[in-house]
């Protein structure tokens, strides 16, 4: 008998004494499944190693657009020089000049009193009559009694 | 029923079919019953094959079920269901095959040098010398196996069945075949 049919015939007679005992088992019952909520497609399975790759992709991309701008402004790849850099941008803008004005003062505060002719009567607030607080006492701290050690006998 | 291989699994279950049950209407929850009554402990008995262990085999069996259920109104009556059965289990079971392989390989590292927890009751019991095997060898290969010499599906039904070319089937046929020798070696002598 060649060996090949030998070892197919050896084989299917195991297979069949391995595995018939679990052919003839009772079978559950079929429970349907509830339609419940299966999730988005995107965050299941390689939805989810995707979109965090397409993240990661996008974070790594603004990183890389915010050096390579502050490289060509600067002409320098010294993150240091770029903060320098912005720091001389900022603080002119943050100290007012000496007698200049910001035009932002003299816009109108608001754009109905531009396009208005009619002055809106001021109405005035009857005066109320100052109240000065209480005097409150003040208290100074309690001094601490220095404990003096008793003489022994 | 004991059939042996070079019978067309398939061709049978048409045959049965077209004798006294009536055609599976995608989408009928009656018909998507009725297969798995038909054809439940099939799907168990080749993926016991695969994985070696019943009580995973009956959990990837239900996960399977319910992945068909979802699938059902999709599944096309020129199909044999058996089949396509058959091909949402065998992923089902590769991807517990591989999990498995993941854990095997975290606990080897935890336990070096410590001997092995024993093994559940239900895996002794798979404990022959081919359920060792075929433990041993690619949950493809073996899923292939059992449907060549357990169930009887030619090539042709298997790579219909699984989604692959009938080549690749016999060479996952031959490949597990010489894994088995080496594994098997004084079994046929």
């Amino acid at each position: 008998m060649p060996r090949e049919p030998r070892f197919d015939q050896h084989l299917e007679d195991d297979l069949h004494l391995l595995l018939d005992r679990h052919s003839t088992g009772t079978i559950p019952a079929w429970r349907m499944p509830e339609p419940g909520r299966r999730g988005l497609p995107i965050v299941r399975g390689a939805g989810v190693a995707l979109t965090a790759k397409i993240a990661v992709g996008a974070v790594v991309a603004v990183m890389a657009a915010g050096a390579t701008t502050e490289a060509v402004i600067t002409h320098s790849v010294n993150p240091v020089d770029w903060a320098r850099q912005v720091t001389q941008q900022v603080q002119p803008a943050q100290k007012p000049q000496p007698g200049s004005t910001n035009p932002a003062s003299l816009a109108p505060k608001s754009p109905q009193a531009a396009i208005s002719p009619i002055p809106t009567p001021v109405v005035s607030a009857p005066a109320l009559p100052t109240v000065t607080p209480p005097a409150v006492p003040s208290v100074g701290p309690l001094p601490i009694p220095s404990p003096s050690i008793p003489a022994l006998p | 029923m004991r059939r042996r291989a070079g019978e067309t699994a398939i061709n049978a279950l048409r045959e049965e079919e077209a004798a006294g049950e009536p055609d599976y209407i995608p989408g009928s929850a009656e018909d998507f019953e009725r297969l798995y009554r038909c054809s439940y402990r099939r799907i168990l008995v080749t993926l016991i094959g695969m994985l070696g262990d019943p009580a995973a085999a009956e959990d990837c069996t239900q996960e399977a079920f319910v992945r068909a259920f979802r699938a059902w109104d999709r599944w096309k009556p020129g199909a044999p269901a058996e089949a396509w059965l058959h091909r949402i289990a065998i992923n089902v079971g590769v991807s517990h095959w591989r999990r498995q392989r993941l854990r095997e390989a975290g606990e080897l590292v935890k336990r070096l040098g410590r001997p092995a927890a024993p093994a559940s009751p239900a895996t002794i019991a798979e404990n022959t010398e081919l359920g060792r095997a075929l433990r041993k060898i690619p949950a493809k290969q073996a899923a292939a196996l059992v449907l060549r010499h357990y169930h009887g599906y030619t090539n042709r039904e298997i790579g219909e069945a699984l989604g692959v070319p009938e080549r690749t089937v016999a060479s996952r046929l031959a490949a597990a075949k010489a894994r088995l020798r080496v594994e098997l070696a004084d079994w046929v002598e």
